[in-house]
């Protein structure tokens, strides 16, 4: 190595630390013999390196071990001190449970409106409410009339019989004969109370019930006590 | 600087006594984290104590800050206990350790610059005392610590944590290279870039 071809940086750190070859060891030496702005550049670095080595460790705070096995539940507090750093990281906790109550509240209050909602839209929200509304194509209406609910249907009787609210024109008629008038009768028995229902002893007259049934408008006409005999 | 460690490697440059420290510390790793994969409690804790105050000290010379420093720590022992269990004794604790600190900081802090707090006053933690040293000689040194601290915060973060593993923490380049997992020269590179820029904020002779 000549005066001309100065060492890196990198050769002059690893020197300091011992960490070249003895060969590099050796040409670093005769340059640094003959080369007085390199010996200044490794005096600069010796310096720096010394001052490093000279700066102390410094003590973890006395509380970190508290907070640390305390987070991970390992003991106990112990020193009052402790035991306090404990009690705020209690009453974090807590108020990290209230706000994590509060949301779930929030979650549950916001579900159960658009549930409710949901239910009313299909049960004729507007007639829930006390002004009724006739179905988009009811055949006849007459308002003021009663209501009656068959669990979660809603019915409303007009002067042709009781329509399920929301439930248009028939599409079909399900006759005396028709099997799936015996199961509907099965699936909502509360329909023969509906036919009795307001009938002021005119229970031998046939009630036409419209309702929705298996997803189209279907038609029955029906009497409890013709039915009973069935 | 953590001489009382008992669990931790032999200096780096000591040599002669490692072939026989070395077995006896890899045994007492591997007993400790059974003990801790069986559950037995005080096996974290002596975790804690053998290890609280490395871990304390890289992170406060990475972020600068004993209240942040306070905080990684925390952390880096919640991320320490979460997978003690999977170590599989392919490094030494202690290099196992540094890694998890040097990863977890580098995920917190980024390349942001470091504040200027300095890490050196005593703001109520203590220092570790050397004994030996007259009050004077302690003045003259915690101002020459303080004053290489705030420089240290100058340096680029990847050069500062080679630096700060190798100078400070007084790691061989080989144990460096095992906690960035990098090659032994990416490391040589690091430390020596790393002196350079503190050589230049501290105008410590020796101009290009």
């Amino acid at each position: 190595m000549t005066v001309s071809s100065h060492p890196a940086t990198e050769e002059l750190s690893a020197y300091i630390d011992e960490e070249l070859e003895r060969r590099a060891v050796e040409d670093l030496d005769a340059h640094l013999a003959s080369c007085l702005e390199c010996r200044h550049r490794l005096e600069g670095l010796r310096r720096v390196v010394a001052g490093l080595q000279r700066i102390e460790s410094v003590a973890p705070p006395p509380a970190l071990e508290e907070m640390v096995l305390g987070q991970l539940a390992l003991r106990p507090p112990r020193t009052l001190a402790e035991r306090l750093a404990a009690r705020r990281r209690g009453s974090r906790r807590v108020r990290s449970y209230v706000g994590t109550i509060f949301a779930v509240v929030l979650a549950l209050v916001i579900i159960s409106l658009l549930f409710t909602q949901a239910v009313q839209r299909r049960q004729g929200a507007a007639v829930e409410a006390g002004e009724v509304v006739p179905p988009a194509d009811s055949v006849e209406w007459r308002a003021g009339v009663d209501r009656q609910r068959i669990g979660e249907r809603l019915f409303a009787r007009t002067a042709g019989g009781w329509i399920e609210v929301g439930v248009g024109e028939p599409q079909r008629v399900l006759g005396a004969n028709d099997p799936e008038r015996a199961e509907l009768l099965r699936t909502l028995p509360g329909l023969e109370a509906l036919a009795g229902a307001g009938a002021e002893g005119e229970s031998q007259t046939p009630t036409r019930i419209v309702l929705e049934w298996r997803g189209e408008s279907v038609a029955l006409e029906l009497s409890p006590l013709a039915e009973s005999r069935r | 600087m953590q001489g009382e460690l008992s669990l931790t490697t032999a200096p780096p440059r000591g040599g002669s006594d490692a072939p026989v420290e070395a077995p006896t510390r890899a045994q007492r790793e591997r007993d400790l984290v059974a003990r801790f994969r069986r559950g037995d409690q005080e096996a974290f804790e002596e975790f804690y104590r053998e290890f609280s105050g490395l871990v304390y000290n890289l992170a406060l010379r990475q972020c600068g800050s004993r209240e942040q420093a306070r905080d990684l720590t925390q952390e880096v022992f919640l991320r320490i206990f979460k997978s003690l269990s999977r170590f599989r004794g392919q490094s030494s604790l202690k290099t196992w350790t540094y890694r998890v600190c040097i990863n977890h900081c580098r995920s917190r802090l980024g390349r942001k610059r470091l504040p200027t707090e300095s890490l050196t006053t005593d703001d109520g933690e203590r220092e570790l005392l050397d004994v030996r040293r007259t009050p004077e000689e302690r003045a003259v040194q915690e101002d020459e610590g303080r004053v290489l601290s705030d420089a240290l915060t100058e340096v680029e973060p990847l050069f500062r944590e080679a630096v700060v593993l190798r100078d400070l923490e007084g790691l061989a380049y080989q144990e460096i290279a095992d906690v960035l997992e990098v090659p032994i020269g990416t490391v040589r590179s690091r430390i020596a870039r790393g002196r350079e820029q503190l050589r230049r904020v501290l105008g410590a002779g020796g101009a290009e």
